[in-house]
């Protein structure tokens, strides 16, 4: 084995091990806004009886052709559905007709049965019913889903009918009409809709999401999904709808607010006073994102180890291209997905003009492409002077991102640190605040842990951690 | 073997002097090369900063006759664009492949292991006694030699502004006669490729002299922001600069770090 020692021009730190972001230490999860479960549960019993009497008056004479019917039905239908896991529900019918004629002769029929459903996760199901008679039948198979019979909505309802009646035809016929309805019904169904946040469970870190929502109020007490047909009166005012524990939509329909990653919340919306309508509810994560943007003097050390020949490296290879003049620079972008108008509203104007704009950190009057390691070399260990925020800088040789907190170590306090910075740029200095050094700090307000091993845009490049998520 | 190593004291020690130039007649050195070492080396410019003012007779451009004759002028200018066409497979137009392999290594610095890949071809001239190892990796490195061992040495490198073109005349396999870099000035952001490599306004940035294998004659380095000296030397004696430059008790300011190179660890053909 053949060992190569090569100066490389830097001094500080290289012993030093390359920190890791704390993002690396949990999993990553996806977001979604879901359709948690659907209970529904309806129960109606109808009682009708009617009975035409003989009246005979005037003019017409009793016929002896009255009679009395009477029709019962008993109805249930329940399922309840979980997302991810399927669902089961059942179906009760049950009705009895009978019909006694003048003389007393009766007829009548009675049926019904019971259904067994089940749905897998992917919805699609399959009823097994059990007659009254002990057969049994097949309702569906795999031929409908349960998105058919799930509504969005919330429903308590109850429907009773009480009504009798007695109608006296006889200015037509001598057969009068009389009798009595007893109905019962009630309805309980409630959509329950989830988000779970995503990303990794890191302490503090709350990205911004956007929730919007919509509900009508249902008129027919008994309309079921899809409620086809059924008299609806949408909710205008979105202020009336809560989403969950989230709080009520504004005007314009919209819930800006930060949640904590890699939780789930209820965002079901709730109509204050209305038992039955029907909703829909949406929402949108905004990630934000810290970007390190870095341009080392010699982006492929060490591997351009070999490639200089017998001529050698370049002197000032690898922390510092002599030639152009060139020590490398770091700077950085605090970015968000966010729309501009609603990050306003978590800052200053001042400060959000940072957002989404590269920025770095170096002396004042000098340029994006510092040659401050020029001044390390002829003018001591250290060289201050005053600081300023730069825009950004060509020549990107290292990018790399990472996902941040909107807000709570985030993008904002990033963007209200790099506004003080710029009001306030304080010293700059080759050795204690440089632009690395910038970086690093912002990358700390911002939660996200870079290493500071090495001062040198080349070796901040060579040990910076991968991206996260 | 894991290695840091701290120059700072020493460096700190030894770098003021060698750039900065007091008004009394103090003697000049080239930096990052021992001073011990420069006995018959003539320093006239040893200037970080912006630089001084390059006289005519040295402008740096490959047009300037004082630097370059019209043959090495030409030989430059085809190399340009002789090389950034070639692949593992592909040589220079002319050639054919006669053999290729592929190099691993691996380098540690900063506590870490880089693994480091090279694929060397060797590509045969059909027209005449002629020859190409062309190495492919993190840069391009080529050496054209004739039945003679004549010929130059080649290298596209990656730097933060751009590449680095760097070629250098050989005779009997060693470097002799001109040896210089060019910045193409050309950034290429996060991927960087030799095909898009532009050196149509590229900088001569540096400039040396070999006889022999030794550095003999001019040494000269120029800021190529604005064409000022940075060095200008001239070696009155063969110097080996190669060994010096990465000889562990000479080189360069403030030094760190080691890099561990490790043999091969395979060779495929």
């Amino acid at each position: 084995m053949k060992k190569i020692f090569l100066s490389i021009g830097l001094m500080l730190g290289v012993a030093t091990a390359f920190a890791t972001t704390q993002t690396k230490t949990t999993q990553d999860k996806p977001w979604r806004v879901y359709l948690l479960s659907d209970v529904q549960n309806k129960t109606g019993t109808t009682y009708y009886k009617d009975e035409v009497y003989e009246n005979a008056w005037g003019n017409f004479e009793a016929d002896d052709d009255g009679g009395t019917s009477e029709n019962q039905t008993w109805v249930n239908y329940n399922h309840f559905w979980l997302d991810g896991i399927g669902g089961v529900g059942g179906e009760y019918n049950n009705w009895q007709n009978d019909y006694w004629d003048y003389q007393g002769n009766h007829y009548g029929s009675a049926g019904g049965m019971t259904g067994n459903i089940t749905w897998d996760e992917t919805g699609y199901g399959e009823e097994i019913g059990l007659n009254n008679d002990g057969t049994t039948i097949t309702g569906f198979t795999n031929s409908r889903t349960v998105w058919g019979r799930i509504g969005n909505e919330h429903c308590n309802v109850s429907d009773p009918v009480n009504q009798t009646w007695d109608n006296d035809y006889s200015a037509w016929d001598d057969d009068n009409d009389r009798g009595s309805q007893h109905d019962t019904y009630t309805r309980t169904a409630d959509s329950v809709w989830h988000v779970q946040t995503g990303g990794k469970s890191i302490p503090g870190r709350q990205s911004l999401w956007q929730f919007s929502g919509s509900a009508s109020e249902i008129l027919d007490k008994r309309a079921v999904p899809q409620f086809y047909g059924a008299n609806m009166r949408e909710i205008t005012n979105k202020t009336q709808i809560a989403l969950g524990s989230l709080g009520n939509l504004k005007a314009d329909g919209n819930l800006w607010l930060t949640l904590p990653d890699d939780v789930e919340k209820d965002i079901t919306p709730t109509v204050a006073g209305k038992d039955f309508f029907t909703f829909s509810v949406g929402g949108q994560k905004y990630l934000s994102h810290y970007e390190v943007f870095v341009r080392q003097p010699y982006p492929n050390y060490p591997n351009d180890v070999t490639w200089y020949g017998p001529y050698g490296p370049p002197l000032g290879w690898p922390v510092y291209n002599l030639s152009a003049t060139d020590a490398g620079h770091a700077w950085w972008k605090i970015s968000t997905e966010a729309p501009m108008d609603i990050v306003s509203q978590y800052t200053t104007t001042n400060c959000s003009r940072w957002i989404n704009a590269e920025a770095g950190y170096g002396p004042r009057d000098g340029e994006a492409s510092i040659d401050w390691w020029s001044f390390f070399l002829l003018q001591g260990f250290n060289k201050q002077g005053p600081g300023k925020v730069y825009g950004g800088s060509a020549g990107v040789t290292v990018h790399k991102t990472y996902v941040i907190s909107f807000q709570g170590k985030g993008a904002i306090d990033g963007v209200n640190h790099v506004e003080n910075l710029s009001n306030i740029p304080g010293t700059w200095d080759t050795g204690y605040h440089n632009c690395v050094h910038e970086v690093v700090i912002i990358g700390k307000t911002t939660s996200v842990q870079l290493p500071l091993s090495d001062t040198t845009p080349e070796g901040f490049g060579f040990n910076l951690p991968p991206d996260s998520n | 073997m894991k290695l840091i190593i701290f120059w700072m004291a020493f460096l700190m020690s030894c770098v003021t002097p060698l750039f900065s130039q007091p008004a009394h007649a103090e003697r000049l050195f080239v930096p990052f090369m021992n001073k011990e070492s420069q006995s018959n080396v003539i320093v006239s410019v040893s200037d970080f900063g912006s630089g001084q003012t390059c006289p005519d007779q040295f402008t740096n451009s490959l047009s300037n006759t004082n630097l370059f004759s019209l043959e090495t002028q030409e030989e430059v200018r085809s190399a340009f664009s002789k090389y950034k066409l070639v692949t593992p497979t592909r040589g220079p137009s002319g050639t054919i492949l006669v053999d290729s392999f592929k190099t691993n290594y691996q380098l540690k610095i900063y506590n870490k292991v880089v693994n480091s890949e090279e694929i060397i071809s060797i590509f045969q001239y059909t027209n005449r006694d002629g020859r190409e190892l062309i190495k492919y990796g993190s840069g391009l490195w080529a050496e054209y030699r004739n039945a003679s061992n004549d010929g130059y040495n080649f290298s596209f490198n990656r730097t933060g502004v751009g590449t680095q073109l760097g070629f250098g005349e050989v005779k009997n396999n060693k470097p002799s006669g001109v040896f210089v870099r060019f910045e193409d000035m050309h950034p290429q952001g996060i991927s960087w490729s030799p095909k898009d490599a532009d050196f149509i306004d590229s900088r001569l940035s540096e400039y040396r002299q070999y006889t022999n294998g030794f550095v003999l004659g001019k040494f000269l380095m120029w800021n190529v922001n604005n064409g000022n000296l940075l060095i200008k030397a001239e070696y009155t004696a063969p110097y080996d600069w190669k060994k010096i430059f990465f000889s562990r008790n000479d080189i360069m300011a403030c030094s760190c770090g080691v890099i561990e190179k490790v043999e091969p660890l395979k060779e495929l053909s």
